[in-house]
This record gives C-alpha cells, sequence and structure tokens, in this order.
C-alpha cells in the first residue's frame, strides 16, 4: 500500500521533467514554505528540557493557567455558538426587519483589532466607565474571567455565526415541508429535521470560535486581570524575565489543544472556507414560526446588536472625549496621540501590505499546485499551507525570534521577521480563499487551455489568475485587516523602531490613557474599512460570482 | 504516412484509479478521416480513453500512437488533439472572439492570418456578430458552436468530442448530429466521439467501439453492432432485444435449427461453427418480428411462426409496442405500421424471418 503510493509519487515527480521551469517553482515553493513554517516550530518545542515540561504540572501558576485557558474556550465557545446560532437562524429562517443591521453586526467584530471589544467595555463597565459609573453610579470590579468571557463571545461569535450560517442558508427547507406532511409539529421538525442537520455546521462554528478564544492574546491582556491564560503567561515569562524556555513550554502547552481542535474541524467540517463561500440561497421560503418565538429571537438579536454597536460608538466617543470619565466634552486632542506615533502607524500599514501581498501570492501558488498539478507532494504543500493556522499567533511569534536570532538567519529587530511572521501566519488564510476559487472553477477549463496548446504557465496566466481575482482580493483583504490588527504574532519580535499601532494601543491602554488608546483605534479601524471599500470584500463575502 | 496505417492505434492500454480498473487492454485502431465513437454506458471507461488520448492523464500500460508516433508521455499541450468538452470549457472572461482565437495566438499565428481563419470560423458555424459577447451572454447551442470553432480553428486533423450534444434539448441534438457528420466528412477530419446515446453512436458513426467496464465489448460498423452484436451485452446496450434461450437440434448448411420454448427455428448460424446439443441465445429485435390478429392467420402453425397473448402494449407515435406471452418467454414487438390497424388485443401469431434473427453462443449469449 505505502510502496504503490510512494511508486505512484514518484511517478508524478518524474512527469515533471517536461516542465522543468515548474519543478523548480515547486523546489522552491516547498522549501521557503517548509523552512518558514516547520523551523520555528521545531525550534519552540525542542527548546525546554524535558525536564521543564514537567513544570507544566508542578508548577501551581502554569498549571492554573492552562485550566484558565482550556475553561475560557469552553464557556466562550458555548456562549459564542449560541449567539450565532441565534444571528444564524433569524437571519436565514425568520422574516423580521432590521436584518441588515444584523448582518453588520456579525461582520464588524471580524474586521476590528481583536482586542477593541476589551477596550470598549474598560470604557462602558470600568471605574470610570459610561454604564458604570455615569449611569448606574456603580463600581464593578470588571477585570477576570466573567468580563473577558462577556468580551470573547462578542469578539468571536461572528467567526462561528459564518460557519453556522453558511449551514442553514443552504440547508434543505423542502425536508421541513416533508416533516410537516407527514405530520411532525414545528417543535418536532425544529428537533428531528432542522437540528440534526445543521449539526455539522454548528460543530464547525463552534470549532472555529474555541480555536480563536483558546489562541487569544488581545483581550486576555487586557481584560483578565489577574486571571492568567497560557497567552498571557507566556508573555509575561517572556518580557519579565526572557526566560525562553518557560515561554516555550507554555507556548507548546497552547499549541497542542490548538492542533487538537483544528485537526477536528478540518476532519469534521472539510475543507471549505465558510467565511469566503457561500451557497445558493432556495428557493423555497422557509415554514413559517409563531409570531411570540419570531419577536423573541428578534429581541435578543436586537439585544446583542445594541451591545455591539454600543461597543462601537462607545469607542468614538472615547475618541473625542477630553477625560474620560470626569470631563465629556469634545477634544481633537486625543488624536495627537496618534500623531506622535506616526511610525508606528506607518510600520503597521506597511508591514501588512507587504505582508498580505506576499501572503497572497504565495497562497496562489500554492493552491494552484496543490489543487490542480499532480505533482506527487500536493498533501504535504496543502499540509504546509495550513499548518500556521492551527498555529497561535503567540505562538508562531516566538517561533520567528526563536528561530531567526543568529546567524545565518538573524532577523532580530528587523522589518523582514515582522513581516515574514505575518505573511506566514496569513497565508492559510489566503490559502483557503485561492483554493475555494480554483475549486469553483471547472477542471476542464484549465483542460481545454492545455488542450489548444497551452503550457502550464501560460494556463496558470491567462486563465485561472483572471478568473481568481475575487479570492485573491478577498483574501489579500483580510490578510491585510489581520495584520493591521494583530498583537498576538508582533508581541515577541517588535524592536523599537519596528514597532506598531496595536503595540502602541496595548501600552496606552495600559497606561490607563483610554481616549488615545480609543482614538488610535478608531484610526486602524477607519484605515481597515477604508481597506474593505477599496476591495469591496464585503459584497464579495455576501454573494459570491460561481465560476 | 502508410495508407494501412491507423491515424490513432490504441494498443493494449489499460488505466487505473486506485483499486479500480478504469481500463483493461484496449486496443483499437482508428482510420484516417473515420468517425469513431466509443459508446457505453457511465463508469464504462469511455471518457477515460479519450482522457488518456487528449494527454490529460497518462495509461498504465499499452501505447498511444497517432499517425505512427507513441505519445505516451507527451504532455497535453503538445498533442494537438483537440477536444470539445461535455459542458463546454469556455473560458469565462474571454469573448467569443478570444475564446476561438486562443489557440492561434498561443501558436503565434500572424495577425492577419488570425482575423482570416477568425471570419471564416465564426461565418461557418453562424456566430458572426456575436465576437464580442461573453460565454455566458449566449444560448446553449451558441456556446456549443463556440466550443467546436474553437477546437476547429486550428485546422488540426483530429477532433476529440466528449458528449458535445448531451446539454442541448431532444431536437437540436439531432439537427447539430447530421451537420457535425457533415462538418467531418467536409473537411476529412479524423473523428472520435464518447456518448452513452446509442441513437447518437448509430446515426453518426463509422465505427462504433461498445465500452463495458473498462473493456471493447465489440467495434464495428453500426450495422454490425445493431443487427450482429457479438454478444448479449452489445445486443441488450444499442436498442431492444429479445434473448431467447435455446439448444442446437441440427446444422443443415449455414443454418442451424434451433429448439426453443415455443417452437423449433431455423435461423442463419452467422459463420459461426455450432453442433447439435450446444446452448444457444437467439437475439431478435422488436422490428423484426411481424404481428397479427390470431383469427386473421387462420390459426396455421407455419414455419418459424408463433402464436401468443398480448400483455400489454405502450403506444410511441411512430410504432406500439407489444409485450407478448408466448408459453414460457416474454417477447417485445414493435409494430412499425400502427395507423394501420390500430392497437391489437388478445391472441396473436408472431413471424420471425430467419434471416433476421442472429444467433450467440451460449445461455446468456456470452
Amino acid at each position: 500500500m505505502i510502496s504503490s503510493a510512494l511508486r505512484k509519487t514518484w511517478m508524478d515527480i518524474k512527469k515533471l521533467k517536461h516542465e522543468p521551469a515548474l519543478a523548480v517553482v515547486i523546489a522552491a515553493v516547498l522549501v521557503t514554505t517548509g523552512f518558514f513554517v516547520l523551523w520555528p516550530i521545531v525550534k519552540v518545542v525542542s527548546f525546554p528540557r524535558p525536564a521543564d515540561y514537567l513544570q507544566l504540572f508542578t508548577n501551581a501558576r502554569w498549571f492554573q493557567a492552562a485550566l484558565n485557558s482550556l475553561f475560557m474556550t469552553a464557556i466562550s465557545t458555548l456562549s459564542c455558538t449560541a449567539v450565532a446560532f441565534l444571528f444564524a437562524y433569524a437571519i436565514t429562517r425568520l422574516d423580521i426587519p432590521l436584518k441588515g443591521l444584523f448582518r453588520f453586526v456579525t461582520l464588524l467584530p471580524i474586521v476590528s483589532p481583536p482586542f477593541i471589544v476589551a477596550l470598549s467595555y474598560i470604557l462602558l463597565f470600568g471605574r470610570q466607565g459610561i454604564v458604570s459609573k455615569q449611569l448606574l453610579q456603580a463600581n464593578f470590579d470588571i477585570y477576570g474571567w466573567h468580563g473577558l468571557w462577556l468580551v470573547q463571545t462578542v469578539t468571536f461569535f461572528p467567526y462561528a455565526y459564518a460557519v453556522i450560517y453558511g449551514v442553514l442558508k443552504t440547508s434543505a427547507v423542502h425536508l421541513e415541508y416533508a416533516a410537516h406532511n407527514l405530520g411532525a409539529t414545528r417543535w418536532q421538525v425544529f428537533r428531528h429535521v432542522f437540528l440534526p442537520l445543521c449539526r455539522p455546521g454548528i460543530a464547525g462554528g463552534a470549532l472555529i470560535a474555541a480555536m480563536n478564544v483558546l489562541a487569544d492574546f488581545g483581550n486576555p491582556m487586557i481584560i483578565a486581570g489577574n486571571f492568567t491564560l497560557l497567552p498571557t503567561e507566556a508573555y509575561m515569562q517572556m518580557s519579565g524575565w526572557f526566560d525562553l524556555s518557560s515561554a516555550s513550554v507554555l507556548s507548546t502547552a497552547l499549541l497542542l489543544p490548538a492542533l487538537g481542535l483544528f485537526l477536528a474541524n478540518r476532519v469534521w467540517v472539510g475543507r471549505r472556507s465558510y467565511v469566503v463561500v457561500t451557497g445558493k440561497e432556495s428557493s423555497l421560503r422557509a415554514y413559517p414560526v409563531p409570531s411570540y418565538v419570531k419577536w423573541g429571537l428578534f429581541a435578543c438579536c436586537l439585544f446583542v446588536a445594541l451591545f455591539v454597536l454600543a461597543v462601537y460608538g462607545v469607542l468614538f466617543y472615547g475618541a473625542f472625549t477630553k477625560t474620560w470619565g470626569y470631563d465629556w466634552s469634545f477634544t481633537l486632542r486625543n488624536l495627537k496621540y496618534v500623531s506622535a506615533k506616526g511610525t508606528e502607524l506607518y510600520n503597521s500599514i506597511r508591514y501588512a501590505l507587504f505582508s498580505s501581498l506576499a501572503a497572497a501570492v504565495l497562497a496562489m501558488i500554492l493552491a494552484y499546485l496543490a489543487e490542480r498539478k499532480r505533482i506527487g507532494v500536493n498533501r504535504l504543500l496543502d499540509l504546509l499551507a495550513i499548518l500556521p493556522g492551527a498555529v497561535p499567533g503567540v505562538f508562531l511569534g516566538l517561533g520567528f525570534a526563536m528561530a531567526f536570532n543568529r546567524a545565518p538567519f538573524e532577523l532580530t529587530g528587523t522589518s523582514a521577521i515582522m513581516i515574514l511572521a505575518l505573511t506566514f501566519w496569513n497565508l492559510p488564510t489566503c490559502y483557503s480563499a485561492c483554493l475555494a476559487g480554483f475549486q469553483q472553477i471547472g477542471r476542464s477549463l484549465e483542460e481545454a487551455s492545455l488542450n489548444l496548446g497551452a503550457g502550464s504557465f501560460r494556463t496558470f496566466r491567462s486563465i485561472l489568475l483572471p478568473l481568481l481575482k475575487g479570492p485573491f482580493l478577498s483574501g489579500l483583504a483580510v490578510s491585510f485587516l489581520r495584520s493591521v490588527t494583530c498583537l498576538s504574532v508582533i508581541i515577541f519580535i517588535y524592536s523599537a523602531h519596528t514597532s506598531v499601532g496595536t503595540v502602541s494601543i496595548l501600552s496606552l491602554v495600559q497606561n490607563g490613557a483610554w481616549g488615545g488608546a480609543s482614538a488610535f483605534t478608531v484610526v486602524l479601524i477607519s484605515i481597515a474599512f477604508a481597506v474593505l471599500a477599496a476591495t469591496r470584500l464585503i459584497p464579495a463575502t455576501q454573494d459570491r460570482r460561481s465560476l | 504516412m502508410n495508407a494501412a496505417m491507423p491515424h490513432i492505434a490504441i494498443d493494449n492500454v489499460s488505466k487505473t484509479f486506485g483499486s479500480f480498473a478504469a481500463l483493461q487492454g484496449i486496443t483499437l485502431d482508428i482510420p484516417q478521416g473515420s468517425f469513431t465513437t466509443l459508446l457505453g454506458p457511465s463508469g464504462c471507461g469511455k471518457t477515460t480513453l479519450m482522457r488518456l488520448i487528449a494527454g490529460f492523464d497518462e495509461p498504465d500500460g499499452g501505447e498511444i500512437r497517432i499517425d505512427g508516433v507513441k505519445v505516451n508521455g507527451v504532455p497535453a499541450f503538445r498533442r494537438q488533439t483537440p477536444l470539445v468538452f461535455q459542458e463546454y470549457a469556455l473560458f469565462p472572461h474571454m469573448t467569443v472572439y478570444e475564446n476561438i482565437a486562443y489557440g492561434l495566438k498561443l501558436q503565434k499565428t500572424p495577425r492577419e492570418q488570425i482575423g482570416r481563419k477568425m471570419g471564416e470560423m465564426l461565418e461557418m458555424f453562424g456566430l458572426t456578430g456575436l465576437d464580442n459577447r461573453l460565454p455566458k451572454q449566449l444560448s446553449g447551442g451558441q456556446q456549443q458552436r463556440v466550443a467546436f470553432a474553437r477546437a476547429l480553428v486550428m485546422g488540426q486533423r483530429v477532433l476529440l468530442m466528449d458528449e458535445p450534444l448531451s446539454n442541448l434539448d431532444a431536437k437540436m441534438r439531432v439537427e447539430v448530429r447530421s451537420e457535425l457528420r457533415e462538418l467531418q466528412q467536409r473537411a476529412g477530419i479524423t473523428a472520435i466521439f464518447v456518448t452513452h446515446d446509442q441513437d447518437e453512436a448509430l446515426s453518426l458513426s463509422d465505427r462504433i467501439a461498445v465500452f463495458d467496464k473498462g473493456r471493447i465489448r465489440q467495434a464495428g460498423t453500426p450495422w454490425e453492432v445493431y443487427f450482429k452484436p457479438d454478444n448479449a451485452f452489445v445486443a441488450d446496450f444499442v436498442g431492444t432485444a429479445n434473448f431467447i434461450p435455446g439448444e442446437v437440434a441440427g446444422v443443415e448448411g449455414t443454418d442451424v435449427v434451433v429448439r426453443c420454448a415455443p417452437s423449433l427455428l431455423r435461423v442463419d448460424a452467422g459463420g459461426r461453427a455450432f453442433r447439435p446439443g450446444d446452448r444457444v441465445t437467439l437475439v431478435v429485435r422488436p422490428e423484426c418480428i411481424s404481428i397479427s390478429a390470431e383469427e386473421a392467420d387462420g390459426g396455421v402453425d407455419a414455419a418459424n411462426s408463433w402464436s401468443g397473448e398480448i400483455v400489454n402494449s405502450t403506444f410511441l407515435g411512430r410504432l406500439i409496442r407489444y409485450r407478448v406471452r408466448c408459453g414460457p418467454l416474454a417477447c417485445i414487438v414493435d409494430d412499425a405500421d400502427p395507423s394501420v390497424r390500430g392497437f391489437l388485443r388478445g391472441a396473436v401469431r408472431l413471424r420471425l424471418d430467419p434471416g433476421k434473427i442472429h444467433v450467440l453462443p451460449g445461455e446468456g449469449g456470452g
């Protein structure tokens, strides 16, 4: 079995002698991707001695951090999935007003800096919070697991929503009619037909939410207080004591469940990227639900939507308010923080631009080779392209810091390491967009081109590339947004010269400079939306042309 | 080129996908300028063979030769075997003109020559005036003509077609058939056509290769395949057939006398040698049996004539198809002239023309 598979691989490789240029490209892509994806992982995992790993269980603080990470992931996944299901059900199945608003609310957190909800939460409910101090005149302690739970739910439910929505939208309404026809009540249809059919979608959404919550660094950094989690603890070890070994142990502890969730997601939900690909809308109208259910669900959605809007609204308010909690008068002074940090902002945009371009181009080539050419190493290329998606940002950043800190690969403190780390962090995003794009283009188009006499390169350039503009751009835009708003990957590798906007925001928050932090965040979001508008990602995610 | 040499020669070709044997020891010669159809049910290997000829896949064993030159290992883009795809595979981002001219541009054909050839093609396929449209702005029939024009514009001597008519409606399909045959004969192209539609195969081809489970079960002219099937599979797949089991009772010259359930039948042995006692299967097409009301026949039991009882009848417009029970046998009989006497009912007499009965060795026809 294995030998026949190897023989086939060898046969495929041998066929490349007809296209030597292609063989060179494959070798170059394989070596580069392999080096930048695997080498950092190997460095981190192999750095600590085996005895150091045992400390995970003996060091009470670390053990608690691991438990906290799992606990937070579990409860946030539950709440994210519930809210996501509520929105997906309401938007696909109910005849209610304000669907546009609800859709907008599910998109906002995806395109925002990851820690923005945490920041707003402080502005709303913190000691100087507009709700806690002004409205209720109460004083809560918002730092800790319950605050983080709420923040993670609002931040990550849209990721679960994207998957669940994709499944609900394509689920077969006629089966529900069939069940009604056989005498089932509405509740029975929901339980016996609807729910079982969308179970894979719900599972997929839950897994996506879990992966994001587990790996998140920004929100816990700002809101978790003494509730330590693996990513924040790893950061403390590194920034406080420059203890590489401990940081490696903690990051590896984070990598294992992340890999598990990632594998489960691949096996369970398959390769489809639900964020960019949506199915066809059914022409049958959904069976109506009783009005008390409908309006009840509508009220829940409205509540969440208003909360999300408040999160963003308060941020804008904060950006133009003199002293949050004391002096609510209008000012443009906070923008001075932004202009003082012009270099960081410039770096953010520069690195995001280069890294997203590099990721999109590399992803396009990888997706083409893995999906369209029988070259014997397709599975390996596919694995290399998606693997960074399983690696938490903190781990990846630590890996780059450790892998490229001495000759001949010394990149410490350079812009190159920032760009490279962000490139490979974004690779899976672009890759899955391109892969989905390739899967939508019938293979016969490519065969037709070969049949008419075009070689691989010509076919790629004149047939596939023009047809993949959409996925390429959406991958590019999402990567750009992720890079601009990224904190976890760069927290271990930035230097005084290569610092970026998110690092500045974090330090402003840590210094209690809410106004400056808000203003900085508003500028970043504005850039993000400008990019979105430029590439028209929003229509592209909702209505994909099928080729 | 040697006149006797086939244009395309398939020599003992096999191909497996995983553990599935898609093609097993296929040998087929395709003469210059002929129209050859690969016919068979889905999954029989016909499309696989076409893809091997086009170079999209490589055979695991055997050789494919074009003009006597082995093409195994030659990449698809060097084979010069234009293919018309089932779903046309028109490039959605290119206009009609760009689609058709794509191959010419790849060959770096001079601009004025491209213009001239394009003019001819657009004219020939009735696409003049549509050259700036995108494929999605065309009807199905127009898209199909673009696909043909794109494959033919480079003037190659081979044309491969993978069920190119299957996306057209029934009426149009019949119209396109004759146009296609005319075009192929006029241009003297060697055409290979894949289909599962027997009518298409019979009406278009010089030769038909009937595929089943990765093997060729018979290759021959449409006439041979229809009236002289080599085995029951071919007889059953191409057209409708009655299979009548029997035993050879005697051999008289080129004829055999076969004992089957209703009576003895004298049939032409078709060049095969039989001995008394051999089990055989008789293949009789429904239109080769004549049917009449029992009373009109006067009840005389003539040679090669059976009496039966109509079980049911189906009106198909140009004929009535009867299902008739003759003792233990059920026969399908077509009355090709239904307007004369209308539906028959009850007892009938069937007459089998010995010249139109085909005999296959063995039970079930091998």
